[in-house]
């Protein structure tokens, strides 16, 4: 009878932290740390013989008073605007916004100082790849500690909202203005033949380059399944990302996934340009992608999965139609989208397989 | 159990988060256990009107918190003293030593006075 009790617990609980949070303000961190002091004190009281109902309410009862919390709450926190889902999603579109224009301006700079300068192709593209890995990785590191950042910046907001929107916005633009400069400039200085030398230099011309790149991409490879196979059970990190995450950061992680299969694309070198092998690689990254997503999916399986997807499949769809269609040794482009269906679709049937869940049609 | 009034509670409150989170970091269920246990019980307050003055503390610099997994798998909010809030208890300290002395002084026993 453990496990009814402690689901009704959880209700009883949330509800009341929702009908706290309907009359005052509070962040989620603050419902998060409430609700954590709820069931510690519940299960202390459980030791006591007391029945899951008896020992909520007389938590509930320790916690204070309503109008009293609220007043308390309402002295530390601000604005309530500021807490609120809106200004919550609006802020993590901006973050977004703010990394993605770093990735490209990290990548474009480095191209345009490559190919328009005629600056070390080399080392500019090693610091190019240095540079991505820790754009990403201080996206990830924001996206799982979003709760300390985001009551952070909701104070500093609640102080100074004007100000903090003003340079958040001219930060933006300006980000923006120089990507924009650095893919624009310079395009009719020179030859199509001599960019396309250049640019060739610059992404694959170096056997040290591309060595780093691999040898990158496989211990990311391993140490991702490394993390899944030890622990199935206890990744708490995978359980996060499939099902805790927003779906804002959700289809981030369903960018960041297309291009790490989207790496695959530099075997074509090492295979004198055979579109196969690549489409091969990409393909079972996202098999593997799909495999793992499903294993750890529980809930809003279609959704999820969709968000997931949806960069991949939109960038895939669109490079096959509009990027010259034989680009590859007579292959079209489109087949990387087709290793995504095949890879992506065979992924998800594992996974429900391996789960025994039955499968519902048309799910990815 | 003595009836504390609120104003007095919430003067207390700051140096006594403080002090207890100078022995080490701690969460907030167990910051008001020990304060519990340190009062011998005596000391009774609305359990959750602890979290705003720690949310005070913080927006003054003087703890900063992280979230971190339990062994029950529960994520907790750690607390943990900064170098200003260890400035911030001494000088508290002193104050509350000072007022401490000015009413020990106050209320002595004067019995010369009355025996001559």
């Amino acid at each position: 009878m453990e496990a009814p009790n402690q689901f009704q617990l959880e209700l009883a609980i949330d509800g009341y932290l929702q009908q706290l949070q309907s009359g005052g303000n509070y962040s989620h961190d603050d419902i998060m740390e409430l609700k954590n002091h709820l069931l510690e004190n519940v299960v202390e009281l459980k030791q006591k013989q007391l029945s899951a109902e008896e020992s909520f309410m007389i938590a509930k009862k320790r916690l204070g008073k309503e109008d009293q919390l609220n007043e308390e709450y309402k002295k530390v926190s601000g604005n309530v605007f500021y807490n609120r889902d809106l200004f919550v999603m609006v802020l993590g579109v901006c973050t977004y916004l703010l990394f993605a224009f770093l990735y490209t301006i990290s990548q474009n700079g480095l191209k345009y100082f490559a190919i328009y300068q005629g600056k070390n192709a080399l080392a500019l593209g090693i610091v190019n790849y240095i540079l991505q890995i820790a754009i990403v990785g201080s996206f990830i590191y924001l996206v799982f500690n979003s709760r300390k950042f985001l009551s952070k910046i909701s104070r500093i907001f609640s102080k100074s909202p004007a100000n903090f929107t003003a340079l958040l916005i001219i930060l933006l633009v300006a980000l923006y203005m120089v990507d924009f400069y650095f893919q624009r400039s310079g395009s009719n200085q020179l030859s199509g033949k001599i960019i396309a030398e250049r640019y060739y230099q610059f992404t694959i011309d170096s056997t040290i380059f591309d060595a780093v790149r691999l040898l990158l991409g496989s211990i990311l490879l391993i140490a991702f399944f490394a993390a899944f196979v030890s622990s199935y059970t206890k990744v708490k990190i995978l359980d996060t990302i499939v099902n805790k995450t927003g779906y804002i950061a959700l289809f981030c992680f369903g960018v960041f996934w297309d291009g790490f299969a989207s790496s695959a694309r530099m075997l074509n070198k090492f295979t004198g340009n055979d579109i196969f092998v690549s489409t091969l690689g990409f393909g079972t990254i996202w098999f593997i992608g799909m495999l793992i997503f499903n294993i750890y999916l529980k809930e809003k399986v279609l959704v999820r999965n969709l968000v997931f997807i949806s960069f991949g499949f939109i960038l895939e769809l669109a490079a096959g139609i509009w990027i010259n269609p034989h680009l590859n040794n007579g292959l079209p482009v489109s087949v990387y989208f087709i290793a995504l269906g095949i890879g992506g679709g065979l992924g998800y049937l594992l996974a429900n397989l391996i789960k025994g869940r039955r499968v519902p049609a048309k799910s990815t | 159990m003595p009836d504390f009034s609120k104003d007095l509670i919430a003067a207390t409150s700051i140096p006594l988060l403080l002090s207890i989170l100078c022995e080490g970091e701690s969460y907030g269920y167990e910051l008001i256990k020990a304060i519990k246990e340190r009062s011998g019980g005596n000391l009774a307050f609305a359990e959750g009107t602890i979290y705003p003055v720690l949310k005070k503390l913080e927006e003054k610099n003087f703890i900063t918190s992280s979230w971190k997994t339990a062994d029950n798998e529960r994520q907790r909010k750690y607390y943990r003293i900064t170098a200003a809030g260890k400035k911030q208890l001494q000088e508290e300290k002193a104050n509350w030593q000072f007022i401490n002395n000015l009413f020990e002084n106050l209320w002595k026993p004067q019995i010369n006075f009355s025996w001559n």
